[in-house]
């Protein structure tokens, strides 16, 4: 069950033509994938694209009625093989996942479509996590384009220029016999806009059909001599179709300008972000109109030598607008413009960051500095000195009037050091924070050990409070990231790895290969029943039952089915369990690797599914009892060492009510879900007694009643007589 | 000849929120008014990892729908907010509010700012070992400064008035502001569209609506600020009242207010006689406090009491047995009238402990005695849950706090005492030679908190300072001994304070003397 639903919003994939649709980004392109005829879709979740997957999984009656199929791949790997369906008959099929770093999965089997080629379209989306609200290294998917000779779209970021791009990428594939990829930028992703829908196409061919009728064709397999054929075929054949596809369709656009000195050449998706920089100097309006005339590219590979010819010829000077590292289309541009023996000038990088997300503020600087050198009687008087308004902080005092002029003057300074960072975390209540708790305290008492972590939440544990882990080397390569510290030693390293990760390449790249390899460290599975990171996507050992997928499969079997003898399954929650578990591991003399299945259900998923139940239930009259933490703010002694074990954004601080003391105390906010963590921590680590858990009875029973009355009165006889002593020993 | 052919520009809103807050709801609010009255909306956000607790912006534009129609054209909307280029952000929590002005999203020619001032600690303020918390009170300063018009109040607390979530209250501050073109009603619609909680949220909504026209600004307590204490006109007790007399009598009035306060803790502590004693030790004090503002007389009136009131078992159970902390939790977690509430206490009681709490001699003897220790030490090895709701547990926490009339010939007391009149008698010799030096000693105490390890952890390292000062006397600086506390509580590891305490200039021969803190430190 993902955590988050779509299925009211995948009603409006059933619009038909003529229809306004006032959708997010990803819905967009699940709707353009109907739209043009699309035999069967796929991928692999991961942000920004994670909706896309979770749009289709909650659309499966409506791809069921169009005669689509839809696979969950096990990887991104899966996902691009699968396109292998387009290498023999004329079915269109579109897979998704986040890049670069899918795409790095997925690049053997992409290199191989990409030899042979596609007789139907086939169109990867990619997710360009790129820049802000990034989580991988920063890297360009542009590179696999260009290596494999694949077509690369990067539309400008609008939602009808992007559904018309899907589109349009089916039949570029078709007319070039080239995979293609269409590249989203993380905004882009999750746009909300408007666009008109067109009626849903079944598929020319459904994938049942070309199942029933096989197809081979020898040339298309990559083996001496087709591998040969297909680079000649290549170089010969499908780039030229491509270029002219391109040129004919007007993919790329020229948009006019008031002066033909000068001109920008940039990337389609970068285009509203350029508009904006250009308006705020003034050069162009809010609907695009602009004194420069502009170059798009919504095709960013390959390119179209002539357009940039044309584009160039007569002007004095360019700039490319080109993000990330390196800068391949400038250096083509450069190349193209050379061999052309054109003059005009051209400006990119030098006067633009070689690195990083090019934002507003970025480009702005940037046109600015080009056109000062290249015409500069365009920025007109307020412009044309060093004096444009860019956002340079000045320190100010906050005793001056500081409600100056110039919006330059913000007490940015002031700020220093009084903003403490936030980075992402575990959620309240979280499974995973457990495990750390333990190992935390477990190198407290043997001393640290190397960690190897792995991509997925169980990540947060390289920040503080816990500030576990080494390395984080790719999804699923925790163990096998671990794999040179098998060597003989008295204490073993540690590598943790997500359910998500195991069965995405984890159980064969860590698993299988420490027991290959006679390996005695220690692998952590975190088994929380989803892909969590990814947004809650149900596994192969998701314990709900789906109708459409096979769950339930115990990691704990495939572990054991290859070869690993020592393995044991814990609660989460339970610390003390988890800390002996670990040390039981360290000592054992069992030979090869030990595995420790930590499990425990997200509690995001857990609470959507169990809320509304516990609600149903009080209103039913049923005896239920909820349960909560609470901190004795007299007891707590503000040293916060529960804190460090813990970092739960439910377990907070508040102002000390002694008006003696001054470090803030301990406190549990509502949001607290009762996982009984500090609890757990409070006695592993011999914390400290100001820790309980309370239990809510909702819809008491008679002998609750019975009970809570004789309580009531024994108890609140005593207090009585407490309170008496008070007054007598009253200050 | 320009080809531009409008000058209209869009309304630019920036949403800085945490994951989880409802950055997403109202950011759908804000567009669905706009998309019913006439503008055209786009918005985009960062979900995926950044949503797991972390900081993220929503960002919004709408434009007007006629001039559109005028031109026959599209508006290009841009994704992300641009410095110096917002026309209204929202924060909904103090820091994030700081954070957005530090990226200059609010700037004082255009930007109105709606920020939330209820603070959501980060996890590098909590971790502290004393207290790391932001200073609210710059930032406040700081949002002032950056914008244009400036909307802060607590939001939250708004909000859980009214039975509703912030994105409500967020919403209501918007339409208070009237930065956007559309009307109150046109707000409260896109909230009954949305068809949840419609009934809160419009409370909510006007609540908060009501006081962004009214500008609001309020800026939030500050925790670091000393609080006044005051002297009480009169005591509650006769025994008091000749406490009180005392006090008035012999110590100056910038002193009284935190004696009465020492006095009023002790009391509840313990007894009459124990307050006596602080007061005793107070007046020694007070007679070598040569300085006009007291500073000695009031920072050691506050750390003698705090460690006269040490957190032993007895007042553990104590604290575990009153009225007043029944009430507390269950007003804390919202429980209704008449709802059963019960307390599960997480304990770990060790051996060390349980001798504690023995008379001296017998609690020595079985401390020392290793059979004993054996035999009974496996009773103390797991953490125990004690329901003080239900009555045996009660019973039991209420038996141990009336050990109270006892705990004066405790082994605990007596280990407490020495160490509290050792400390003292530093104060008091260092006060005519080195004012400075013992100032800073008499705020050493402050390492000393928590409980088990922790505690011991934190004495340790108390009485490693102490052994500093007592070897190297009043030459040393005050200074030396702030910065050594400070290195004290910058980590649990210890690292900084070990290097710190590497870093001292030597008085005697240096290697004798570090091996001899470092022993000390270990005996203690």
């Amino acid at each position: 069950m993902a955590e988050r639903s779509f299925k009211k919003e995948v009603q409006l994939l059933r619009k038909g033509a003529g229809e306004e649709l006032h959708v997010e980004g990803i819905l967009g392109v699940t709707k353009a994938l109907l739209q043009a005829g699309v035999a069967y879709v796929g991928g692999y979740q991961g942000s920004p694209i994670s909706h896309l997957m979770d749009v289709l999984n909650d659309a499966q009656d409506i791809l069921g009625e169009l005669d689509v199929h839809f696979e969950s791949n096990g990887s991104e790997a899966t996902a691009a093989a699968m396109l292998a369906a387009s290498v023999n008959y004329p079915l269109r099929g579109a897979v998704a996942w986040k890049s670069t770093v899918g795409t790095n999965v997925a690049s053997d089997a992409l290199a191989n479509l990409a030899s042979g080629g596609v007789q139907g379209g086939a169109l990867v989306v990619v997710g360009e996590d790129y820049g802000e609200g990034s989580s991988i290294m920063q890297e360009r998917s542009h590179a696999f384009a260009m290596k494999s000779q694949m077509w690369l779209l990067d539309p400008r970021p609008n939602l009808p220029m992007i559904t018309e791009m899907v589109e349009q990428g089916f039949e570029l594939s078709e007319a070039s016999n080239t995979p293609v990829m269409l590249e989203l930028r993380i905004r882009a992703c999750h746009v909300h806009g408007t666009f008109t829908a067109k009626d849903n196409q079944r598929p020319r061919m459904t994938v049942r059909e070309a199942k029933a009728n096989p197809n081979r064709d020898y040339s298309r397999i990559v083996l001496p001599p087709s591998n040969f054929l297909h680079e000649k075929e290549k170089i010969e054949g499908r780039l030229p179709a491509a270029i002219e596809y391109i040129k004919s369709t007007r993919l790329n656009e020229f948009m006019p300008g008031d002066t033909d000195e000068v001109g920008l050449i940039l990337q389609g998706g970068l285009y509203n972000t350029v508009i904006r920089a250009l308006n705020i100097l003034g050069l162009a309006d809010s609907f695009g109109n602009s004194r420069l005339p502009m170059y798009v590219m919504n095709v960013t590979y390959p390119y179209v030598d002539e357009e940039i010819i044309e584009f160039c010829a007569g002007k004095k000077a360019v700039l490319m607008i080109e993000e990330g590292q390196p800068e391949y289309i400038e250096q083509a541009v450069a190349h193209i413009l050379r061999k052309a023996d054109l003059q005009t000038r051209l400006y990119g990088k030098d006067v633009l960051p070689s690195y990083g997300e090019y934002q507003g503020a970025v480009v702005m600087e940037g046109v600015k500095k080009f056109l000062h050198a290249a015409l500069p009687q365009l920025l007109g008087d307020e412009n044309a000195e060093d004096s444009v308004a860019f956002f340079e902080p000045k320190p100010v005092s906050l005793e001056e009037d500081t409600k100056a002029e110039k919006a330059q003057l913000i007490p940015v300074k002031q700020l220093e050091g009084e903003i403490p960072p936030r980075p992402s975390g575990f959620c309240v209540g979280c499974p995973e924070r457990p495990i750390f708790s333990a190992m935390k305290q477990v190198q407290q008492e043997t001393g640290e050990v190397h960690v190897s972590s792995d991509i997925g939440c169980h990540l947060f544990s390289i920040l503080p409070p816990f500030n576990l882990g080494a390395t984080t080397m790719g999804y699923g390569l925790g163990a096998a990231s671990g794999s040179a510290f098998n060597v003989d030693s008295d204490r073993p390293s540690i590598s943790v790895m997500g359910d998500g990760g195991f069965w995405h390449n984890g159980l064969t790249s860590g698993i299988s290969n420490a027991v290959f390899n006679k390996s005695n460290d220690i692998v952590v599975i975190v088994d929380n029943n989803y892909a969590a990171a990814t947004g809650g996507q149900d596994i192969l050992s998701s314990k709900g039952e789906l109708e459409n997928r096979s769950t339930q499969h115990a990691i704990e079997h495939a572990v054991k089915g290859v070869g690993v003898e020592w393995v044991q399954t814990i609660d989460t929650y339970d610390v003390g369990s988890m800390k002996d578990t670990l040390k039981e591991a360290m000592n054992t003399p069992v030979d090869g690797p030990k595995v420790i299945i930590a499990q425990n259900e997200c509690m995001l998923n857990k609470q959507r599914r169990e809320k509304p139940a516990f609600k149903k239930k009080v209103k039913a009259g049923k005896r239920v009892v909820r349960e909560r933490f609470f901190v004795d703010s007299d007891t707590c002694t503000g040293d916060h060492a529960c804190i460090r074990l813990s970092g739960c954004p439910s377990l907070t601080v508040k102002d000390n009510p002694n008006p003696l003391k001054s470090d803030p105390v301990a406190y549990v906010d509502n949001d607290c879900l009762g996982c009984g963590l500090c609890g757990a921590n409070a006695h592993t680590a011999v914390l400290c007694p100001s820790f309980s858990r309370t239990e809510i009875v909702f819809n008491p029973s008679i002998v609750d009643r019975l009970l809570g009355g004789l309580r009531r009165s024994v108890i609140g006889f005593l207090q009585n007589r407490i309170d008496r002593r008070l007054k007598k020993y009253a200050f | 000849m320009s080809n531009l052919v409008s000058e209209i520009q869009p309304i630019k809103i920036a949403i800085s929120a945490m994951g989880g807050q409802g950055g997403g709801v109202l950011s759908n609010w804000i567009r669905d008014v706009a998309e019913a009255h006439d503008y055209l909306a786009q918005s985009t956000s960062v979900p995926g990892v950044a949503q797991r607790t972390g900081a993220t912006i929503y960002y919004l534009e709408i434009f007007p729908e006629a001039e559109a129609k005028r031109v026959n054209q599209l508006p290009v909307l841009s994704m992300n907010p641009v410095p110096g280029d917002v026309d209204l952000l929202i924060a909904a929590e103090l820091v994030e509010a700081g954070r957005a002005v530090q990226r200059g999203f609010v700037t004082p020619d255009r930007t109105t700012l709606i920020a939330a001032t209820h603070r959501s600690y980060t996890v590098a303020e909590k971790e502290q070992m004393g207290n790391g918390l932001a200073d609210s009170g710059k930032i406040m300063s700081a949002l002032q400064a950056a914008s244009k018009d400036c909307i802060a109040f607590d939001m939250e607390q708004l909000a859980k008035d009214n039975q509703s979530v912030i994105s409500s209250v967020l919403f209501g501050a918007i339409a208070g502001t009237r930065v956007l073109p559309f009307k109150k009603e046109e707000f409260e619609e896109a909230i009954r569209k949305g068809g949840i909680a419609v009934e809160t949220n419009l409370k909510a909504f006007e609540a908060a609506y009501q006081r962004a026209e009214q500008h609001m600004l309020e800026t939030p307590e500050d925790s670091r600020q000393e609080k006044d204490l005051p002297v009480p006109q009169s005591a509650a007790t006769p025994q008091g009242e000749a406490l009180l007399q005392r006090i008035k009598g012999s110590f100056p009035a910038e002193v009284q207010g935190i004696v009465c306060e020492g006095v009023r803790q002790l009391v509840d502590y313990q007894d009459f006689a124990y307050a006596e004693l602080y007061l005793d030790r107070m007046d020694q004090v007070l007679a070598r406090d040569k300085e006009s503002n007291f500073a000695l007389s009031r920072e050691t009136a506050r750390y003698l009491a705090l460690w006269m009131a040490f957190q032993d078992t007895i007042r553990v159970a104590d604290q575990k047995t009153r009225r007043e902390r029944s009430e507390r939790i269950r007003s804390e977690v919202k429980a209704q009238p008449g709802q059963f509430v019960y307390p599960v206490e997480f304990l770990h009681p060790r051996y060390e402990e349980i001798c504690d709490t023995l008379p001296k001699g017998l609690g020595e003897f079985m401390l020392n005695s290793g059979g004993l220790k054996k035999l009974l030490g496996g009773l103390f090895t797991h953490g125990r849950k004690l329901q003080t709701g239900k009555l045996s547990g009660y019973l039991l926490m209420y038996t141990l706090a009336s050990l109270r009339f006892m705990r004066r010939s405790t082994l605990r007391y007596a280990h407490e005492n020495t160490a509290i009149e050792a400390w003292l008698q530093n104060v008091l010799d260092l006060a005519g030679r080195n004012y400075a030096l013992a100032l800073a000693v008499s705020r050493a105490p402050r390492l000393i908190k928590g409980y088990g390890p922790t505690h011991a952890r934190g004495m340790k390292r108390f009485n490693a300072v102490m052994k500093v000062v007592e070897q190297q006397g009043s030459s040393l600086s005050g200074v030396t001994v702030q910065e050594l506390c400070d290195a004290a509580l910058a980590g649990e590891d210890g690292k900084a304070f070990d290097e710190a305490l590497a870093a001292l200039p030597v008085a005697t021969t240096p290697s004798d003397n570090v091996v001899e803190m470092r022993q000390s430190a270990v005996s203690a």
